[in-house]
């Protein structure tokens, strides 16, 4: 079912973040959002993960769904190594070779062990993609996954994501206009309210 | 050589060679002062723990003392712990224990001693008073701990639907481990003094407190400096035994 986001409203104290904003987001295929700071795009993000409550509007076609989702910030327990960041959002039947195998086709071969404080910025970006990827979702919310990776390593993730959500629904949020056209799908571009659609 | 008191750096760490100029110092004026009425020196107080060491009713109070304080502490550790938990989720729980909590923090020892012995036999006086030490500590520490959770790891657990028992044990615990290990050394010193001095004055038979008090009836200064030095022993050595425990479960349950 596609999702359907119709006038869309919410203001912090004064500050309006969002005004009627509607999309429609494809069922099965990427929708890439393109936005610079400021205009919304994480509380259009939160909205739809259900962290936050629209001040007016809709949101139809998530219902009961289960979302995987690559946060702004990576949001690790540091304490924890790859393997059980991604172990605690996966259900019993991913196996740790499973994700071992996973950790090394994003380059993290030889660091799954390692305590996620100890890893670099790029390392870190890449364990909270795979665990998103790895956790049991049905709709996938990606808010600028690909920041701080190196341009050869962006691309190998970037083909990495695309070939594990082949087939659902993929929410992507990106300054970045080149991510969203290696992505594919429909792009939107949202700036002070004001928005369009490729 | 050094050894650490406290696990906080370099910069706490007691060097061995200060300790040894101050066990100098003291020797220097025990010899100087020469009455060990008023002031033993270190051998003397060394061998007189050994002397103890040898003897049933050292171990006899020993056991019946750090069997009681020890008691109140996991009690409050217990308490604390529940208590804050609740306010946590409650704020009617949270504004109820704020006044209560002040006032234990607020009454001086003394006056818990003397009311707690009008209400409750001697021999168990110190696991009063030593739960009233502990309390406050470890509820402020922990409702701290699960008031500065990181809502960003949260919100991630919401998102991803993780289960209650696998956040309690990959989150919480974790978030709030250093201020449970925190409010436990803390309190640990401070129920061994409150204590011992609880038995002090309530004198139950065979505690480590009555030998203390008999130790100042009779005059009987290396006595009273070789207890010392066992409550010293026996709270430093339980603060850092309980911690590595803690420790080491911690790991074994986030290992799962």
């Amino acid at each position: 079912m596609d999702i359907d986001i119709i006038n869309l409203s919410k203001k912090y104290g004064e500050k309006e973040v969002l005004r009627n904003f509607s999309i429609r987001i494809s069922e099965g295929a990427v929708t890439s959002v393109m936005a610079p700071s400021g205009a919304g795009k994480t509380t259009l993000l939160k909205i739809l993960a259900g962290l936050e409550k629209a001040d007016e509007g809709s949101v139809t076609g998530m219902e009961g769904s289960r979302i995987g989702m690559v946060f702004q910030e990576d949001r690790l327990c540091e304490n924890l190594n790859a393997i059980a960041n991604i172990r605690l959002v996966c259900d019993s039947r991913v196996t740790v070779p499973q994700i071992e195998k996973e950790l090394r086709r994003v380059g993290l071969e030889g660091s799954e062990r390692q305590p996620v404080r100890e890893l670099s910025g790029g390392m870190r970006r890449r364990t909270a993609l795979v665990r998103a990827l790895l956790s049991p979702y049905d709709i996938l919310i990606l808010d600028e996954p690909f920041k701080g990776l190196d341009e050869h390593k962006k691309n190998e993730v970037m083909s990495y994501t695309l070939k594990k959500s082949m087939g659902k629904t993929v929410i992507l949020v990106t300054h970045d206009e080149k991510e969203a056209k290696f992505m594919g799908g429909k792009i939107i571009y949202m700036n002070d309210n004001n928005y369009r659609t490729n | 050589m050094t050894f650490t008191m406290k696990d906080k750096g370099n910069r706490s760490k007691i060097k061995i060679w200060a300790v040894l100029l101050w066990l100098l110092m003291w020797e220097i004026a025990a010899r100087s002062i020469g009455q060990e009425i008023l002031l033993v020196s270190p051998a003397v107080v060394l061998f007189k723990f050994l002397q103890l060491m040898l003897t049933l009713s050292f171990w006899q109070s020993i056991a019946f003392s750090l069997l009681r304080i020890i008691g109140g502490f996991l009690l409050a550790l217990c308490a604390g712990v529940i208590l804050a938990g609740i306010s946590s989720m409650n704020t009617f729980i949270k504004e109820l224990m704020r006044p209560l909590i002040a006032v234990i923090k607020a009454v001086p020892v003394a006056s818990f001693i003397i009311l707690v012995l009008i209400w409750v036999p001697s021999r168990n006086l110190s696991v009063v008073i030593s739960f009233l030490m502990v309390l406050p500590v470890v509820y402020q520490n922990i409702l701290e701990g699960i008031e500065r959770m990181d809502g960003q790891l949260l919100e991630m657990a919401q998102v991803f639907q993780v289960p209650y028992g696998k956040r309690l044990r990959y989150i919480y615990l974790s978030q709030i481990m250093p201020f449970f290990k925190t409010a436990a050394s803390l309190s640990l010193g401070l129920c061994w003094k409150a204590g011992v001095a609880a038995e002090v004055i309530g004198i139950p038979r065979g505690s480590i407190g009555e030998k203390l008090y008999e130790a100042k009836i009779y005059l009987q200064t290396p006595d009273l400096f070789a207890w010392t030095f066992t409550i010293v022993l026996l709270s430093v050595g339980f603060e850092k035994i309980f911690l590595l425990f803690v420790d080491k479960l911690v790991k074994k349950v986030e290992r799962g």
